[in-house]
């Protein structure tokens, strides 16, 4: 029994101490231990998914979109721009039913809707309908439905209103009624250059796009860049200032400058109301060019609409007629083929020819003048309008080069402006024309021209012979950086051999505003005008030519040195019908004031002799 | 008989646990207070800036918010000016008023460029006459088209 006499050692304290403190070393190594294995799980072998947890809670993305891009004239006047407005939304799931009719009540007269409309628009859940419109049922056949927490219940409302409203809703204690900022397409000059700016519609992504005009071609430049922003937020969504952020926030869309002078469409829109008012036509449309460069200064057509009242909108009045629609012009269209013949040495100026009296039969046909003539000059064949006396040079010049002439003007072919749809008119092939087509082309019949077509062609024999390409954009600016990036601008292409050609038809084609001319009333006091005028049949199909008319006078002026050409149309004028009474005093009223507006002075000679 | 030559050892002398002097625990103690008053600032300084830079973030914050408000207010004046600028307002008010105003001759206009007293020595003389470099005139305004009445 020794071993239970035996003692245990003695220990000393220290001893102790020692060996408690290598348990609790050895304690804290298994605890750290555990703690590394459980570091390694969650960081190494967890760490995408612990990550992923994270960065929901922490991390947020914001989609923003800057504003879409704002149109303006030549000199920077703001013809589409973006209005600050208000969207009222709400989030039925945070109302009672109390509450909402509370809402529908208070916020009904204020809004000008019934207050059942506003009812229904907060109903909590929707029903689910398919392709057709019929409610989608579920397996019991009960409607299905969801949950409905974002509704828009009204759209641009005017920032006024918007906090107006804010105050009310405020003042009644409403939960999940939110006003969100945004901008609405705002045209402040109204119904001007409503056709060419054209419209935008809102998308199912809330987005703004293009339906017509300048507003569709330019889409891609106008829109604004969406942004994506990535980054760390703190508990009222705010980004960290030391958190991470990677993306970047929406763009503005780029801006557009057209070469429309907007004093002088307002100058040209209120004479075509005028006129309008006063002939009480079907259409009116008037195409403002600077024959140099080929800048559309002003462009207009009646009826229009108000872009800002989409009710105005009715389809006679949506149409680009200026560019869609072909009309047979003519004889405007003589011109063309006259030069032609004189660049070619075919005629000259004073080359006459027999006029027969007002009616010459050809193949069987007759053709018409409205006066008797006898044997005239070509010049005198343009200041009186001889349908006879073109159509005998259109014979002598041939086929061929008629159409040559015809298609070297730019008949037939697209004008390359920005804008859609574009008719290229009808100029058939000489292989097609039956033996009266050489006698009726060249006095504007059985060719379709737009008016944006025969003003290019009129730029032509305004610039010496040379044919611009016609522009409407003139540059886009950044309104970020401030880039500005000029729209090209084509060199002008030279037309006539003989660079004496263009005179000689200016020559002629002054005559027709003076005594003797067709176009007296399209004078202008103090400036020589060189135009044409242009009487035509309206063609019904299967009924042949009717008795209604297009009007037009087209010229430019000064006639040396020109300014501008103007062309104006008048489709179904009443009480008139020639081109010279109905259309040339449009142009003389725009025409006088415009030049006033670009500053050109009158020769003060020949004021004095119009004096006496 | 043991002898020993050297000096006596205590437990204390053999496990090298010396009682440090006086004066090297003082110096040690200030070392480390030294070292924890240096921590401290710093990390104040840290908290302090931190501080800072979040108040004064949440000052952009405010400010941006402000100028978008700003810049919301300046589009609405800007389409509302628009709108009053353009000839159908001008002309409806000159028939409201009855104001018996006519289109200017081209002799009667002068341009008159107003160029900011900052700017004015950078534009040329021949640029001034031209009536160019300078804001917009009021001349424009008034022949914007006026109807002759």
């Amino acid at each position: 029994m020794n071993w239970l006499r035996r003692k245990r050692p003695l220990r000393s304290t220290n001893d102790l101490i020692r060996g408690r403190m290598r348990w609790l070393c050895l304690g804290m190594l298994v605890v750290a231990v555990a703690l590394g294995v459980r570091l390694y799980f969650v960081q190494v072998d967890n760490h995408e998914r612990m990550y992923g947890l994270a960065c929901q809670k922490y991390i947020t993305t914001r989609v923003s979109s800057g504003r879409r891009g704002e149109i303006f004239d030549v000199s920077g006047n703001l013809l589409v721009g973006n209005a600050p407005c208000i969207n009222l939304v709400a989030d039925p799931s945070l109302m009672s039913d109390r509450m909402r009719r509370e809402v529908a009540r208070v916020l009904a007269p204020l809004l000008d809707r019934a207050e059942s409309y506003l009812y229904d628009r907060l109903a909590p859940t929707r029903v689910v309908r398919d392709e057709k419109g019929d409610p989608v049922l579920n397996e019991d056949g009960s409607p299905r439905t969801r949950p409905m927490r974002h509704v828009i219940l009204v759209r641009s409302l005017s920032p006024e209103m918007g906090a107006e409203l804010e105050k009310v809703a405020r003042s009644h204690r409403f939960k999940g009624l939110f006003f969100r900022e945004d901008y609405v397409r705002y045209y402040p000059k109204k119904r001007m250059l409503a056709n060419v700016l054209g419209l935008t519609n809102r998308m199912p992504d809330d987005s703004l796009k293009g339906i017509s005009g300048i507003e569709r071609f330019f889409q891609d430049r106008l829109a604004p860049k969406i942004g994506r922003e990535r980054y760390e937020r703190d508990r009222l969504g705010r980004p960290l200032v030391h958190g991470s952020y990677e993306g970047s926030a929406g763009e503005d869309g780029l801006n557009i400058c057209l070469t429309i002078d907007e004093p002088i469409q307002s100058i040209l829109e209120e004479e075509l109301d005028v006129a309008y008012e006063k002939w009480r036509p079907k259409a009116i449309y008037a195409v403002m060019a600077d024959p140099a460069t080929g800048n559309i200064m002003a462009i207009a057509q009646r009826p229009t609409f108000d872009p800002n009242d989409r009710r105005s909108i009715a389809p006679e009045a949506w149409r680009l007629r200026f560019l869609e629609d072909g009309l047979e012009p003519g004889s405007i269209m003589k011109p063309f083929t006259v030069a032609w013949a004189i660049d070619k040495g075919v005629i000259r100026p004073e080359t006459r020819f027999d006029c027969e009296h007002g009616v010459w039969y050809y193949l069987g046909k007759p053709l018409r003048d409205t006066h008797e003539y006898d044997s005239m000059s070509v010049s005198d064949i343009i200041q009186t309008s001889s349908n006879i006396g073109t159509a005998k040079i259109a014979l002598e010049f041939g086929a061929d080069n008629v159409y040559d002439g015809l298609k070297h003007f730019g008949f037939g072919e697209y004008c390359g402006l920005p804008l859609k749809p574009e008719t290229r008119g009808i100029l058939p092939p000489v292989k097609r024309w039956d033996g009266l087509s050489v006698t009726r082309f060249p006095i504007g019949y059985g060719v379709l021209v737009s008016p944006v077509q025969m003003v290019r062609a009129y730029c032509a024999l305004a610039n010496g012979g040379r044919l611009p390409k016609l522009r409407i954009v003139d540059r886009t600016v950044d309104p970020e950086t401030g880039e500005i990036r000029k729209e090209p601008q084509a060199e002008p292409v030279m037309l006539f051999r003989r660079p004496e050609t263009a005179g000689e038809v200016v020559a002629m084609m002054k005559r027709v505003t003076q005594k003797g001319g067709t176009a007296r009333q399209a004078a202008i006091p103090g400036f020589e005008v060189a135009g044409k005028t242009g009487t035509s049949r309206k063609y019904v199909k299967g009924r042949g030519y009717s008795t209604k008319y297009f009007a037009s006078f087209v010229g430019f002026v000064p006639a040396d040195k020109p300014a501008f050409v103007l062309l104006v149309t008048t489709d179904e004028p009443h009480g008139a019908s020639y081109g010279g009474v109905v259309s040339g005093p449009v142009f003389r009223a725009i025409g006088e004031r415009v030049l006033k507006h670009l500053r050109i002075e009158p020769d003060p000679a020949r004021q004095a002799g119009e004096k006496k | 008989m043991n002898i020993q030559s050297g000096k006596m050892r205590t437990a204390d002398s053999r496990t090298g646990n010396r009682q440090p002097s006086v004066g090297r625990r003082a110096a040690a103690i200030v070392k480390l207070l030294c070292v924890l008053v240096l921590a401290g600032g710093l990390a104040n300084a840290y908290i302090y800036l931190t501080q800072k830079i979040t108040e004064t973030d949440r000052e952009i914050r405010k400010t941006q918010h402000e100028i978008h408000l700003v810049d919301r207010e300046l589009d609405s004046l800007r389409v509302r000016r628009e709108k009053f600028t353009a000839w159908p307002h001008i002309r409806d008010s000159i028939a409201k008023y009855n104001l018996k105003l006519h289109l200017a001759e081209p002799g009667q206009i002068r341009s008159l460029a107003l160029i900011p007293p900052a700017l004015a020595p950078n534009v040329s003389v021949a640029s001034r006459a031209a009536g160019q470099g300078g804001i917009r005139t009021a001349a424009r305004t008034v022949d914007r088209g006026v109807r002759q009445q």
